[in-house]
């Protein structure tokens, strides 16, 4: 849907000028989900009425509600992920409903908007994507925030005194946390899945001005990551490089970037950036 | 110089380059220019964020408030993982 309709500008427009757009991850209203209970309601609501008014009916799949807040219409998501399908359910619904033009009643944002963190914690964005369209999806790249507390912080730094040529492993539990999302687009995300044979994170201080010490960070990984939720042995290996600039006395990370060299997995290549957003 | 000094010559001069070439490959020479150059170039393109040009409500009973009120209907997708980051 995002690489096909939800890329598409009479779509963007059509859902602006005219609808209420809003999607909603499935696992966050599950029992154990992050969303409250009454929004899970409305959602469980919103299935049984479609169902009771014969309407198709799926977890992944596309509902148009009347503006009382009644579905109306929907779409299956193989059928939905037709652009001109999508088009022709959107353009009934507006001629059916009598629907007038204006602008989006909601303001436009970054969709992967970083995550609420405390001031001194360090906010990492990942993307993630495929180099050569073999192995992994392809369409378009995938993201990932990642937050480190400042005790997490501490444990990325040199417990030694600063000095040029110094170098340090950083904490296994440090470099498991950022490396276990360096793996291609794919169906299964559940990191807690991945298992890896082995992971690493070196650093170096290649620079120490006017108190900003910059280390240069080496590292390597091979991981299990199944392409689908069932096992299927198929392994993430990768080489990494990047750099981490600190404040030498009060150890405030300045700033933080960790790249793929090369990485591979399931007969494919991809690649992963790391750079920190505050 | 003779044809085999010639020959000689030119075999040494593109051993040297390929040795250049794959030097430059190594990890030692990933400097810091590369990595942000590298970053820039697997981050997003806009074309790949067109999801962030849509006005998305943040739950289904904002969209249906903000539906209610400007008397239009509610496009509700459905779907597993998370396709704000596109991990689905």
């Amino acid at each position: 849907m995002r690489a096909g309709p939800l890329s598409n500008t009479k779509v963007i427009s059509l859902l602006n000028q005219r609808f209420v757009p809003v999607y909603a991850a499935n696992e966050d209203y599950r029992e154990g989900g992050v969303q409250p209970t009454e929004e899970k309601s409305e959602y469980n609501r919103i299935f049984k009425e479609a169902h009771a008014a014969k309407l198709s009916v799926g977890t992944v799949h596309v509902y148009i509600l009347s503006p009382g807040g009644h579905p109306i219409d929907s779409l299956h998501v193989a059928t939905a992920a037709k652009t001109e399908r999508l088009i022709d359910l959107l353009e009934r619904t507006v001629e059916k409903l009598h629907v007038r033009e204006g602008k989006a009643v909601v303001p436009l944002v970054a969709q992967p908007a970083p995550p609420k963190s405390a001031p001194d914690s360090l906010v990492l964005h990942l993307t993630s994507r495929s180099l050569d369209g073999r192995g992994a999806w392809s369409d378009f790249p995938v993201e990932d925030w990642i937050v480190l507390g400042r005790e997490e912080c501490e444990k990325l730094l040199p417990t030694a005194q600063v000095q040029l040529g110094g170098s340090w492993e950083v904490a296994k539990v440090i470099s498991a946390k950022l490396l276990t999302h360096f793996y291609p687009p794919t169906e299964n995300n559940d990191v807690s899945k991945n298992q890896f044979e082995r992971q690493s994170l070196k650093a170096t201080i290649v620079s120490t001005d006017i108190g900003v010490a910059r280390a240069r960070i080496e590292g390597e990984m091979k991981m299990k990551h199944s392409f689908y939720h069932q096992e299927d042995g198929k392994v993430v290996e990768a080489t990494v490089v990047g750099f981490l600039d600190f404040e030498s006395s009060s150890r405030a990370i300045r700033s933080f970037q960790l790249v793929t060299d090369k990485a591979t997995y399931g007969g494919g290549t991809f690649g992963v950036a790391v750079r920190s957003s505050k | 110089m003779n044809r085999w000094s010639r020959i000689i010559y030119a075999v040494a001069v593109c051993l040297a380059a390929l040795d250049a070439e794959s030097a430059e490959q190594q990890p030692g020479a990933r400097d810091l220019a590369w990595v942000q150059k590298r970053v820039q170039e697997l981050e997003p393109a806009a074309r790949e964020r067109r999801i962030d040009e849509i006005g998305w409500a943040s739950d289904i009973r904002q969209a249906e408030r903000l539906a209610a009120e400007h008397n239009r209907p509610v496009f509700l997708f459905t779907h597993d993982g998370h396709i704000n980051t596109g991990r689905c």
